[in-house]
């Protein structure tokens, strides 16, 4: 099987932000509510940005982090802990979803395009061209 | 002279159109499809979209308030699939499409058909004198670049929105 997987600094820098932001705001708290000052130190500023990093990345691994692994007759995709398999033959129709942002996705129809009932193999994140990709996955599922 | 485009890159250049934003002043479309089937019909080339566009913060909000959330659609069906495109085979794809349509609450549709040469005249007045109000079609000779679309709104649109 191959394997393609690739760190997406976007959802690793959006988890980076929201963790720095609270790990902040929580630090500033509990020192004005115990100390009544702000201690405003760069090595605590330090510390801040190492455990923002430690816990974003794990926050991402578990949460965003796209593997796919496909053969001739089957994929595995992995979003963090959620994982799907399925068999290309139990697809219909594939399209290309451009989702803003530059995040573009292939989608993987069973039967219906206006259902929703679709698998979304993050492109993008998992750095592949597109429409390369599409027309392989096309010969896959034709076969 | 017009250079002569051929229909693979025809085709990408609708599909690429399209995705960029070529047509967000009456759509956002941000979903392409390839060899898309309906009925007998196969068609290399389909693209849909919306007419409440996306954006960012203040225009996703102005859209939300001042536009309808139509499904929209553009179909691009080759002549040369069918080497020779036949007024009756024309009538079946347009009910065919039709029909998609209003299964799936589809407001309004484009139908594309290029073509490497002259289109024969009985096709070319069928679509000049097609008054369907929600499908525009457009008969591309890729030889010439020259576009004819019948006489909607919708219609008329194609010419203004895809250059080619």
């Amino acid at each position: 099987m191959k394997k393609i997987s690739k760190i997406n600094f976007g959802d690793l820098g959006k988890s980076f932000s929201i963790f720095f932001i609270f790990i902040v705001t929580l630090r500033i708290i509990t020192n004005f509510l115990f100390t009544k000052i702000i201690i405003v130190e760069w090595w605590i500023f330090g510390i801040e940005i190492v455990l923002a990093a430690i816990v974003s990345y794990l926050y991402y691994r578990l949460k965003y982090h796209p593997t796919f692994s496909y053969d001739k007759e089957s994929f595995i995709l992995e979003i963090g802990k959620e994982k799907i398999s399925s068999k290309w033959k139990d697809f219909k129709f594939i399209s290309l979803y451009y989702g803003g942002l530059g995040k573009i996705s292939l989608r993987l129809y069973i039967n219906d395009i206006y259902k929703d009932d679709y698998i979304e193999i993050p492109v993008s994140d998992l750095g592949l061209h597109p429409k390369d990709f599409r027309s392989e996955v096309s010969k896959l599922i034709s076969n | 002279m017009k250079r002569v485009i051929d229909l693979r890159n025809l085709i990408d250049n609708i599909e690429n159109q399209l995705i960029r934003g070529r047509g967000k002043w009456i759509a956002e479309f941000n979903e392409s499809f390839i060899n898309y089937s309906l009925d007998n019909f196969v068609f290399p080339l389909v693209v849909r979209g919306q007419t409440r566009s996306k954006g960012f913060l203040l225009s996703r909000f102005f859209a939300y308030l001042s536009m309808p959330n139509y499904l929209v659609s553009c179909f691009v069906y080759p002549s040369e699939i069918n080497s020779y495109l036949k007024k009756e085979n024309l009538r079946i794809l347009l009910r065919e499409i039709s029909k998609m349509m209003k299964k799936n609450n589809v407001k309004w549709s484009w139908l594309i058909i290029p073509k490497e040469g002259e289109f024969n005249q009985g096709i070319i007045k069928w679509v000049e004198k097609n008054d369907l109000s929600n499908i525009g079609i457009a008969l591309v000779n890729l030889n010439t670049k020259n576009i004819l679309t019948n006489n909607s709104v919708i219609g008329r649109k194609i010419k203004t929105t895809l250059k080619f």
